[in-house]
């Protein structure tokens, strides 16, 4: 039989906030490098990846290369940056968020908007398992008994 | 040679694109069945391979369906892990498609004209 198999993907945290305005993409990307630079202090080691709504937010990669080059040629005036991470433990993910909140008063000027959310994941995989080792049932949950 | 032209695929071709696991699908189909040939020289797995050069396909293969005009090109590990442990906001890859769409293709102008006419078909009653 094939099987899908999920385990405890630990938690996904993303936090957004807003820049618009003159040179609101010239702050929307201060805001990225003062996030890597102070993730990279207080999570060493913990992948950070930020996202420009309006510029690179879709097709970009997770080393953020396309968005790192696409700054340059970008004058808009509307920009959401869109931080995530994950990891096992809830806390580890809450300092990103903590950190992307704390750009209100510590970060580039006019910092907007500000939403955070913190989501349990769960990874699988496929696999083969031997017809004989399964026995169907159904258990509801939350359901009565 | 000059009754070629270049445009957007996305003006001769259709495509949607979904997720199994870490590797995605897209499925391209022209909009004309003429236009067959063409696109099947230029749209080759090498070109689309470059296309997404920045997702670092470890594969890309294309699957050619002439009956349907059309191709299903997979490509290896390009969703950052997935839906299940991707950071970005796309993990199903479904938005990959235009990056597709987006290639520039020589179309014939016997081919486009083909596709004026199919758009002036009236439509089937409701």
């Amino acid at each position: 039989l094939k099987a899908a198999v999920c385990i405890d993907g630990g938690f996904l945290g993303e936090a957004e906030i807003s820049y618009a305005g003159p040179n609101a993409s010239a702050r929307a990307r201060l805001a990225v490098e003062t996030i890597t630079a102070r993730m990279g202090r207080r999570a060493p080691g913990l992948p950070v990846r930020a996202d420009a709504v309006g510029l690179v937010s879709v097709l970009g990669d997770a080393k953020g290369d396309l968005l790192a080059a696409a700054w340059d040629a970008s004058a808009l005036e509307d920009v959401r940056v869109r931080f995530a991470a994950q990891a096992d433990e809830q806390a580890l993910v809450s300092v990103l968020l903590d950190e992307v909140e704390a750009l209100y008063c510590a970060g580039p000027a006019g910092g907007a908007g500000v939403r955070r959310r913190t989501t349990p994941r769960l990874a699988s995989a496929s696999c083969l398992v031997e017809g004989e080792a399964a026995r169907p049932a159904v258990s509801m949950l939350g359901g009565r008994p | 040679v000059s009754d070629w032209t270049e445009m957007p695929l996305h003006r001769v071709a259709h495509a949607r694109s979904g997720d199994k696991g870490n590797r995605l699908n897209i499925a391209l189909v022209c909009r004309h069945p003429a236009l067959f040939d063409a696109i099947a020289e230029q749209m080759t797995a090498e070109c689309v391979r470059a296309m997404f050069a920045s997702r670092r396909p470890t594969q890309v293969v294309r699957y050619d369906l002439p009956k349907l005009h059309a191709f299903n090109f997979v490509l290896d590990d390009v969703l950052e892990g997935g839906v299940n442990a991707s950071l970005g906001l796309d993990g199903h890859g479904k938005a990959l498609s235009f990056l597709l769409l987006a290639a520039p293709v020589r179309v014939r102008a016997r081919d486009l004209s083909l596709l004026a006419d199919r758009a002036r078909l009236p439509r089937a009653a409701e």
